[in-house]
């Protein structure tokens, strides 16, 4: 038998030779991921549609010109005579203290007290020659005040001059202030004269009948907040409006969707080469956003590539018409270690080159469901190892007037022929409508184009 | 100062165990994580944790068996001459019994694209370590000398 000494002096021995073992195998390993500093979370700037206004003024503008008589001159009550006492309503029911002011307006703007705007369904209101000549909406837009939703009720008559003038003051006013245009139209029974048709200033006489597809369009012109405008047409339609013969609602505005699509509920439907990993193992703080997807890839790989499926469950109604191509905005930074805490983000113009993404909606035509990003990155183009942040913004590659657009436009070519023929005059159209929104949707486009994804990639690469 | 001895040689595999529980399986992790391509239906993070629970299940077993191992050799065998035990089947027999601790984490281990089944290799070399150093070095006196090799190190 051994001593008590040597059995413990060769007890320790043994397991110091144990432990000794087991540092190796770690060593050999290595733990890779001792100091490995975290890299900043994205910045919480979110493109989501504000919320409904909890009072809000709303400032009408009835078209007071002779144009507008004819819908209150046929022999039955008007689509257009039964709108207007749901106006105020309108402004009544959607806000708690919403106040509503009315105004006429032509060559010159005058505000209606109390509730005399109620006349704008007898002929007599548009027979006053102060207002009745010019159909000046831009004055309206001057006086127009960005934090009132502001409406114009009219038959939308412009010639090319005033398409140009109104969508250039409709841009700088609005549209740039990232404020919407929201349009209502609706047809109405009509029968009277038509004004100023055409370059050359031609007037047509015209009644409807009765078949709703000859109806006049009318229009409520909308400028505010995209959710005030939408709002608004909403009770509208709830009280009423939606039950008239046609309607139609359009809003331009940089939000086609509530909030931009997220990796909320997305799912990695291909990886090839690369592995998704938590974000919290690269991400600084504790992140809790859905607008992260951190991967990794491993040394050797040159090119990893995965496909992306998110729900896109968030999409506005009455918004411009887009297709299921979408166009990416890549944005890319690399971390590097400046000695603090974190990583510090510094763009990159060669990590950007190595990384491409596609994308597009399905199914193929809207209502679309889901959003499909492919993402491609070729890891052997990297300036090097190390932590890349790739920020994507996906905006719709193509757009086009909703359908009733094209049926109710009037072109030029028609009212040359109806000059010819005035008994063939089709007032259902109205003139340099299709110019007009098409007009409005390219100042929205080249000024705010709207995004509906903005989501950002964390890329490990060990080489 | 036998029961002391015994004792000791329990904490010893004890501690071979722990040696593997906090530093073999916690490296062999990273190995993974540096090598491993899971592919599009598993986090890599899942992928691993899924791996470090059943590696540590595996040199769980493999305690248990080197345990056992000991409890027999202490008090449950009868002994005369070491080579003339013929214990070594009993122990061959926990030594399988703690390779085929690694087999339910070879096969629920989520696969993966690349390197996945280098878990299995980590599976079975773990479980196979943690009983064989521990009856290598801690093995009841009587029958220090059954594991393979065992009388070139035990000396004491």
């Amino acid at each position: 038998m051994i001593s008590h000494q040597t059995f413990l002096r060769k007890t320790a021995r043994l397991f110091i030779t144990n432990l000794l073992w087991c540092v190796i195998v770690s060593l050999t390993v290595g733990f890779s991921s001792c100091g490995r500093k975290p890299i900043p979370p994205p910045e919480e700037v979110q493109d989501q549609l504000g919320p409904v206004s909890d009072a809000l003024k709303v400032d009408l503008f009835f078209d007071a010109t002779l144009s507008m008589k004819g819908f209150v001159s046929a022999q039955t009550t008007s689509s257009y005579q039964r709108a207007v006492p749901l106006l105020e309503r309108g402004v009544i029911e959607g806000w708690n203290g919403g106040q509503a002011t009315f105004y006429k307006f032509g060559d010159e703007i005058a505000q209606l007290p109390g509730r005399a705007y109620l006349e704008a369904v007898r002929p007599a209101f548009y027979s006053d020659s102060k207002y009745n000549k010019k159909t000046l909406i831009e004055r309206v837009i001057d006086r127009a005040s960005p934090d009132h939703l502001t409406v114009v009720i009219t038959d939308l008559f412009q010639d090319n001059a005033d398409v140009n003038q109104l969508s250039d003051m409709l841009k700088q006013k609005f549209i740039s202030n990232s404020l919407s245009i929201g349009l209502y139209g609706i047809r109405s029974q009509f029968a009277g004269q038509v004004y100023d048709v055409g370059s050359d200033n031609y007037t047509f006489g015209y009644k409807s009948g009765e078949n709703s597809n000859t109806y006049r369009p009318f229009y409520l012109l909308a400028f505010g907040s995209h959710a005030d405008i939408a709002h608004y047409f909403e009770v509208l339609a709830a009280n009423g409006l939606s039950n008239l013969p046609e309607s139609h609602v359009l809003i331009f505005s940089r939000h086609l969707t509530a909030r931009p699509a997220s990796f909320a509920g997305a799912k990695l439907k291909s990886a090839d080469r690369i592995s998704e990993i938590s974000s919290s193992n690269l991400l600084s703080g504790a992140y809790k956003g859905d607008r992260v997807k951190a991967f990794k890839i491993s040394s050797g790989k040159p090119v990893a590539k995965f496909g992306l499926e998110l729900p896109y469950n968030a999409a506005l109604t009455n918004v411009m018409t887009h297709g299921a191509e979408l166009t990416p905005e890549v944005t890319a930074w690399r971390g590097r270690d400046n000695g603090a805490a974190q990583l510090a983000l510094e763009e990159d113009q060669q990590a950007r080159n190595a990384f491409q993404a596609s994308a597009r909606l399905t199914p193929d035509q809207p209502p679309f469901g889901a959003l499909y990003i492919q993402g491609e990155l070729k890891a052997a183009e990297l300036p090097g190892a190390g932590v890349y942040r790739y920020r994507l913004r996906l905006r719709p590659s193509q757009y086009a007037l909703p359908e009733w657009v094209g049926r109710w436009d009037m072109r030029e070519e028609e009212i040359k022929a109806w000059h010819l023929h005035p008994q063939d005059f089709d007032g259902s159209k109205t003139y340099n409508l299709g110019n007009f929104l098409g007009t409005l949707q390219g100042a929205v486009l080249s000024t705010t184009p709207p995004e509906v994804c903005d989501v950002y990639f964390y890329i490990r690469v060990d080489k | 100062m036998v029961r002391g001895k015994h004792v000791v040689l329990i904490l010893v595999t004890i501690l071979i165990f722990l040696a593997f529980f906090y530093g073999a399986v916690p490296g062999e992790d990273q190995l993974l994580d540096s090598l491993v391509t899971t592919g599009p239906n598993i986090l890599l993070d899942d992928w691993r944790e899924a791996f470090r629970f059943w590696a540590n299940l595996g040199i769980t077993a493999s305690l248990v068996c080197a345990l056992i191992w000991f409890a027999l050799g202490q008090w449950g065998f009868s002994l005369n001459y070491w080579a003339r035990a013929g214990r070594r089947p009993a122990w061959l027999a926990l030594l399988v019994l703690a390779l085929l601790a690694a087999v339910p984490g070879a096969v629920l281990t989520p696969t993966t694209q690349e390197w996945g089944r280098l878990s299995v290799a980590f599976y079975v070399a773990n479980n196979d370590l943690v009983y064989y150093l521990a009856t290598l070095f801690c093995s009841p006196p009587s029958y220090k000398y059954t594991p393979f090799g065992a009388t070139a190190v035990r000396h004491w």
